[in-house]
């Protein structure tokens, strides 16, 4: 029974914190101009997050060793160095966007500008990264972050006319005023949202603060199989919301108080309040995942000691590479740049970033010395070189397309 | 000596470099496709966040939707608006598009405008003022999709001399 709520758990966080602000706002802007015409790429995207995440989880509940500290040991300081770069440069990047989202979020229901609410959120973020045990601030905030459900039971009550929206999803279109390479730009976008680096860090490295161990895998496979693409469907639904409401107007999608309004159209002030309180779980806790990432990396890297299971002082550099991404986040946050134009370069640049993080840990989970029998298989490695390959097109393709449609204009 | 000859030949290729860069800094007036496409993805934003404030206000008539969160969606677009404007008026239009530019300017001002007085009236909490901004906001609106559909196509040749 014991083992059963775990997973159960487990499931759950995965689903409620699979969403963050590049999911929210990429969602609801795709949803708004090409309404489920890209679902197929949610779905791509989630399958692909899957495969990567279950290796990562795997060589850290086999090796009991996160993925930076093996990919430096087996691929060299220069592959490690190229790897920490990418992907340290877009977590840092989406470090600042979550602040910025779970300021926006506040911004809702307090009308003050989410620029004097910057300062107390990055605050509260590091509280939280230095204070909080790792499994509380997890179930918590990935709980709290279910709340967004409420966008399927917004978009049910909407009334959609399923058979079209269920066409949608089923062939590869695009509306009949958007371009072509807009469409190609924002797919791109859709898949570095679901594909983030640090999701993939943050599971490998949670594993070992949790200390999985290979009888483990069973559990982070639930949670990786069952609770991510129950995640995806909340994407889903968020882009079939804002494609109900905001498609018919032929309006776009630039801010979060627009993507709360088909919830409080179809459930009123109840369902808006519950919708307020999934933005700031999902991006609160994506702002901790982020923030403990960037200091996961640098740590494992460098040979740190890192990690909350440890105490504070045994882990110093560590807690102080935490405190130094806050107080930088914060700085560009209150340079008055747009959170949500930080969000789509997030996006943007994660696609760019997603070969050199993803390859080493291919490497990595088919590297026997590690592994052991655990080693990928041929189901693993034909998906994980299949994700390879795209995901090297989308890394091509990203700077192109965002250059020559202007972000998607 | 062979210093000296370098610190010469330098002037010309820096003066070259200063004229490349400030001609960049000056300018340049964009022809008539790409001033279109700008003008389109303006007024399609402006028309989007007018659209937004619309359906915001209405919902709040029928209680759906709170004052704080009313206010900050208003703000937001006000501010969206404001970025669409800015960003047409700012460009230098072809001679070709003259008219249509003050017809693309002209109307972003009034949606500007309406937001703007929207936003006055739910600070105030002018409750009884929100349906007609809300018929008004859906007026603006729509004159702008229609810009926005004209602009698709070149503008139609004067026969006049003006």
């Amino acid at each position: 029974m014991k083992k059963f709520f775990a997973v159960a758990l487990g499931i759950l966080t995965a689903i409620g914190g699979f969403v963050d602000i590049g999911d929210l706002v990429t969602n609801a802007q795709v949803g708004a101009r090409f309404g489920l015409s890209m679902g197929w790429v949610v779905v791509l995207g989630v399958l692909g997050i899957c495969v990567f995440a279950e290796m990562s989880g795997r060589v850290a509940a086999v090796s009991g060793r996160a993925t930076f500290d093996i990919v430096r040991e087996r691929l060299g300081p220069r592959m490690g160095m190229a790897n920490l770069t990418a992907s340290m440069a877009v977590t840092l990047l989406t470090f600042v966007a979550e602040i910025g989202g779970v300021a926006l979020s506040l911004q809702l229901v307090s009308s003050v500008s989410y620029l004097l609410l910057v300062p107390f959120v990055a605050f509260a973020v590091w509280l939280i990264l230095w204070r909080a045990r790792f499994s509380l601030m997890e179930n918590v905030l990935g709980l709290f972050g279910l709340a967004l459900v409420v966008f399927g039971v917004a978009l049910w009550q909407l009334g959609p006319d399923w058979s079209r929206l269920l066409h949608q999803l089923a062939v590869v279109d695009k509306p009949g005023d958007e371009q072509w390479r807009t469409w190609a730009y924002y797919a791109v976008a859709l898949f570095g949202a679901a594909l983030t680096p640090y999701e993939v860090f943050f599971f490998s490295s949670g594993g070992v603060e949790e200390r999985w161990t290979a009888k483990d895998i069973g559990t982070m496979r639930a949670n990786v199989f069952i609770g991510f693409p129950l995640g995806g469907l909340l994407s889903l639904a968020i882009a079939g919301s804002t494609a109900v409401v905001f498609g018919p107007l032929d309006a776009s999608v630039d801010t979060l108080g627009q993507v709360g309004l088909p919830v409080a159209l179809a459930l009123g002030k109840i369902g808006l309040a519950v919708a307020i309180i999934g933005f700031v779980a999902a991006t609160l806790g994506a702002a901790c995942e982020t923030g403990l990432s960037v200091g996961y990396s640098i740590a494992q890297y460098r040979g740190w000691q890192w990690g909350k299971y440890v105490r504070p002082d045994v882990a110093a550099r560590f807690h102080l590479v935490l405190a130094l991404a806050t107080i930088l986040a914060t700085g560009v946050l209150l340079t008055t740049v747009d959170p949500i134009l930080v969000t789509e370069f997030s996006v943007v640049f994660s696609a760019v970033a997603l070969p050199l993080t993803y390859f080493p840990i291919l490497v990595v989970a088919n590297d026997p010395d590690y592994m052991g029998e655990h080693v990928n298989g041929r189901m693993a490695n034909t998906l994980g070189t299949v994700y390879l390959g795209l995901i090297l097109v989308a890394a091509v393709a990203a700077i192109p397309l965002m250059v020559l449609t202007r972000m998607g204009a | 000596m062979r210093g000296a000859a370098g610190t010469r030949a330098a002037w010309p290729a820096a003066l070259v470099l200063v004229v490349a860069v400030t001609g960049g800094c000056a300018p340049g007036t964009p022809d008539g496709d790409s001033w279109r496409i700008d003008a389109q993805r303006a007024v399609s934003d402006a028309a989007a966040q007018v659209h937004t404030v619309e359906l915001a206000l209405r919902l709040h008539g029928r209680g759906r939707v709170f004052d704080r969160y009313l206010q900050t969606v208003l703000l937001d677009a006000e501010k969206g608006v404001g970025t669409a404007s800015d960003a047409i008026g700012a460009e230098q239009p072809p001679r070709a598009e003259r008219k249509r530019y003050d017809t693309v300017t002209g109307q972003l001002d009034e949606a500007a405008g309406l937001v703007a007085t929207t936003r006055i009236a739910v600070v105030d909490r002018e409750t009884d003022r929100y349906d007609a901004l809300a018929d008004r906001l859906a007026e603006a609106g729509e004159a702008l999709l229609e810009l926005e559909d004209e602009l698709q196509h070149p503008p139609v040749a004067s026969t006049g001399a003006g």
